[in-house]
């Protein structure tokens, strides 16, 4: 049964391979796992000697496994063989299933990758014949552990991540793990003053201490333990690892006989006390009851209901924030006019206007079948957009101005967002007619839609191009209001040269945009129906 | 073609050499049909046959390569707002907006058509009502079983009260007591006066329900007409095989018959 099952894996992987856009993620994915491959082998081989080798071992040893253990649930339902459902109707003991799914979850890429790196232990910490055969057992019973780990945990998590609430705490999670690297970076620039071989060591040190006795770091403990000698002590917790794993195994049949009988998590009833649900709820009152309203009210609802829409815009909110913050506290001595930079932080929520009916996806029939007026549906949109950039200015501005003292400043940075917004919406009104296309249907809000990424990647950028150019003219009368007249007087120039300019490209292209869009309205639909662009 | 009284002269739909293909394959090749006002027209036909396809040319969401549909004589493809505000759409494919709940869904159906807020709750409560998903109205459309959507998108479909119900597959998937809620919703449509236009290769129903059909077949009306005309004497199933034609006996399979235990 084992080997059927392996078989199913070769062959998906070799299907894999071959799909176009699937196919290229694919082979991105294995670089990437055989680069983490080489450099875990190499650090490891090359600690042969140095006094960090141990911990160094129990820190990248215990990373694997973590990383083993909580990633699958993140990407749930990529591994076919994974899925229990899919083999419901096969008559299967559940020594057969749980036999076969492990089979087939050691073959693959990353088990491959995993194994290589793992093999640089052999290099860096054997000293004879039985440390050697203690860090291959570590090495195999390692890994084991890894898979074991990974397929147990998400066997029991099947009903929460089958759910909705669970993939939609699925999709912020990928999202805030997304946003985790550039972050961190930004933080680390920000506060340190670059880190030295010996910082690096105590810090590995450090975190090797704490998480020694983990079950996490107890293959790359008992690999330490082979570079010191202490056989007893590695094959010890060899041995316990062995019973870890025979729990999880246990704890595993269980779960995936679980997962073969029960169906998708059923409806929750949601049926909140007091009112009843409106579209456009109270503190909206002053949405027209009209076509315009609906799509505003709409489009505000998705924003704090979609996790897709929800997930782009925490970046958007977050990576600008930390930018400023970072590029602020390490020169404190900018001038108070260095509050406008407030401003560049619009620009990343801008991107969810340059496709607004491809975030109706193919629900969009129902604004189509309801009677073609592009202009209420844009301005719609529109609105709830402005809506979502309001506080996302204020607060940028706010920021800077505690930054840098310009408090005098606030005034004029508010008084030219909304200049702002009008070009951007008036872009991206122009975009979403013209170049709309489908949104993934995935659950990765971070995955690539399939046949598009790159040109929509191009696009995004020409868009992105032209919104600075047509920010030029807004830009230059500022600048000379401001280094000509008194602030005072350079504000109301500014703000009133500005929001006119920008009030006129709005409506130049959402005129545009929903002329155009008048006759194309079936082939924008068909252009943002994920089946229909697969 | 230009009638002075659209609304009364014409019939409830008219499709003349309606066609579509996608890329290579030809959805629908030639279609022309007449729909009585009034009627409840079925078009049946096997899977692939392109019932979707004119559904959805018939309906505006899908451009014909030629061909023209009116809607009460009105041309949808150059008149698409009036023709529209006459027409309410079942589709196929349950796209819906799925995280509004299921009365803001409703709602946003009724202001896309620009109604008045007091008739859009008023219906939305009486449709909800009747169909059963009062329960459900406060619930996340996403978290609806396909029969639930399926009698949601009903609801939408007749809150403005249209003349003409578009209604692609409205029975696949759906438990019986579904199945009766949408009927007798159905039936107080047509007894209004609406006209109906549902496509369904469940021949039973098309049999208990519809007056008028029309066969397709590879994209082509084979056979269109009252349903007591094509079937005769013996059952709608027979008529239509006789139409589509069955392929010669098939041959095969005799291991079943003498299955082993």
């Amino acid at each position: 049964m084992a080997r059927t099952f392996v078989r199913l894996k070769l062959r998906l992987l070799r299907n894999g391979l071959g799909i176009g856009q699937a196919g290229v993620l694919f082979t991105l994915g294995a670089i990437g796992a055989a680069l983490l491959a080489i450099i875990t082998f190499s650090a490891l081989a090359t600690t042969r000697g140095h006094t960090i080798g141990p911990d160094l071992a129990i820190v990248l040893f215990g990373l694997a496994t973590v990383g083993w253990t909580f990633f699958p649930i993140l990407g749930f339902g990529n591994d076919e063989t994974l899925d229990p459902q899919r083999l419901a109707t096969i008559p299967l003991t559940r020594r057969q299933l749980v036999g076969g799914v492990l089979a087939a979850s050691l073959v693959g890429v990353a088990p491959l990758a995993t194994l290589i790196a793992f093999c640089g232990a052999f290099v860096g910490f054997a000293r004879d014949f039985a440390s050697t055969i203690l860090i291959a057992i570590a090495v195999v019973v390692n890994l084991l552990l890894c898979v074991v780990a990974s397929r147990a945990l998400v066997a029991v998590l099947v009903p929460v991540l089958r759910s909705r609430r669970g993939r939609d705490f699925t999709i912020l999670a990928v999202t805030i793990l997304g946003l985790l690297p550039p972050v961190l970076q930004l933080f680390a620039a920000g506060g340190s003053n670059g880190g030295t071989g010996r910082n690096w060591n105590h810090t590995i040190s450090q975190i090797a201490r704490r998480v020694r006795f983990t079950p996490f770091a107890w293959g790359g403990t008992a690999i330490g333990d082979a570079a010191r000698g202490r056989i007893v002590a590695g094959f010890g917790l060899v041995a316990a690892m062995l019973a870890l794993i025979a729990v999880l195994l246990v704890i595993w049949s269980h779960a995936l006989e679980r997962g073969l009988t029960s169906s998708d998590a059923p409806a929750p009833a949601t049926r909140r006390a007091g009112s009843a649900a409106r579209l456009i709820p109270h503190v909206l009152w002053f949405l027209p009851r009209n076509r315009i309203g609906a799509n505003a009210a709409k489009d505000l609802r998705y924003s704090l209901r979609d996790p897709r829409r929800r997930a782009p815009l925490i970046g958007a909110l977050v990576i600008p924030a930390v930018a400023l913050w970072a590029s602020l506290s390490q020169n404190p001595d900018r001038p108070k006019a260095t509050t406008l930079l407030a401003l560049v932080a619009v620009l990343p929520a801008a991107g969810l206007t340059l496709n607004q009916f491809g975030l109706d996806g193919a629900a969009m029939w129902v604004t189509l079948v309801a009677g073609n007026d592009p202009r209420a549906d844009l301005t719609g949109k529109n609105i709830a957009s402005v809506f979502v950039m309001v506080p996302l200015a204020t607060v940028a501005t706010l920021v800077c101005a505690l930054f840098t003292h310009g408090w005098s400043y606030v005034p004029i940075t508010l008084g030219l967002a909304p200049a702002i917004f009008g070009v951007l919406l008036g872009v991206g009104d122009v975009m979403s007619v013209r170049v709309p296309y489908a949104m993934p249907d995935r659950r990765n809000p971070l995955a690539f839609s399939p046949g598009q990424g790159c040109a929509t990647l191009l696009s995004g950028f020409a868009a992105l191009a032209v919104e600075g150019l047509l920010l030029i003219p807004a830009a230059a009368v500022t600048a000379i209001a401001l280094n000509t007249q008194s602030l005072p007087v350079a504000t109301v120039v500014a703000v009133v040269f500005a929001n006119a300019y920008g009030a006129s490209i709005w409506l130049a292209g959402r005129r545009f945009a929903w002329r155009a869009a008048w006759w194309r309205l079936p082939e924008i639909l068909e252009a943002v129906s994920p089946r229909q662009a697969g | 073609m230009t009638i002075s009284d659209p609304a009364t002269a014409w019939p409830a739909l008219t499709a003349r050499g309606l066609a579509k293909a996608f890329g290579q394959k030809i959805a629908v090749a030639e279609v022309n049909i007449d729909v009585p006002r009034g009627s409840f027209f079925g078009i049946v036909g096997p899977n692939g046959a392109g019932k979707t396809t004119t559904l959805r040319m018939a309906t505006g969401l899908l451009r014909p390569d030629r061909g023209q549909v009116w809607i009460d004589g009105i041309d949808v493809w150059s008149d698409p707002i009036a023709a529209k505000a006459r027409i309410g759409v079942l589709p196929e494919d349950l796209s819906l907006f799925e995280r509004l709940r299921g009365r803001e869904l409703l709602e946003f159906h009724g202001l896309l058509r620009n109604m008045p807020v007091d008739a859009i709750n008023s219906r939305s409560d009486e449709l909800l009502d009747f169909l059963g998903l009062s329960e459900a109205a406060d619930t996340m459309v996403i978290d609806y079983s396909h029969g639930m959507r399926k009698k949601l998108v009903l609801a939408a479909a007749l809150l403005h009260g249209p003349r003409v119900l578009f209604l692609d597959e409205p029975f696949e998937a759906i438990d019986p007591v579904s199945a009766r809620a949408i009927r007798s919703a159905l039936e107080h449509f047509t007894r209004g006066g609406g006209t109906i236009v549902f496509s369904s290769h469940v021949m039973e129903l098309v049999e208990r329900m519809c007056d008028h059909v029309a066969v397709m077949v590879g994209g082509r009306i084979a056979w269109v007409g009252p349903l007591d005309e094509l079937r005769g004497s013996g059952t709608l199933e027979d008529a239509f095989v006789a139409v589509v034609g069955e392929p010669a006996e098939r041959q095969g399979l005799s291991w079943l018959e003498h299955s082993s235990d």
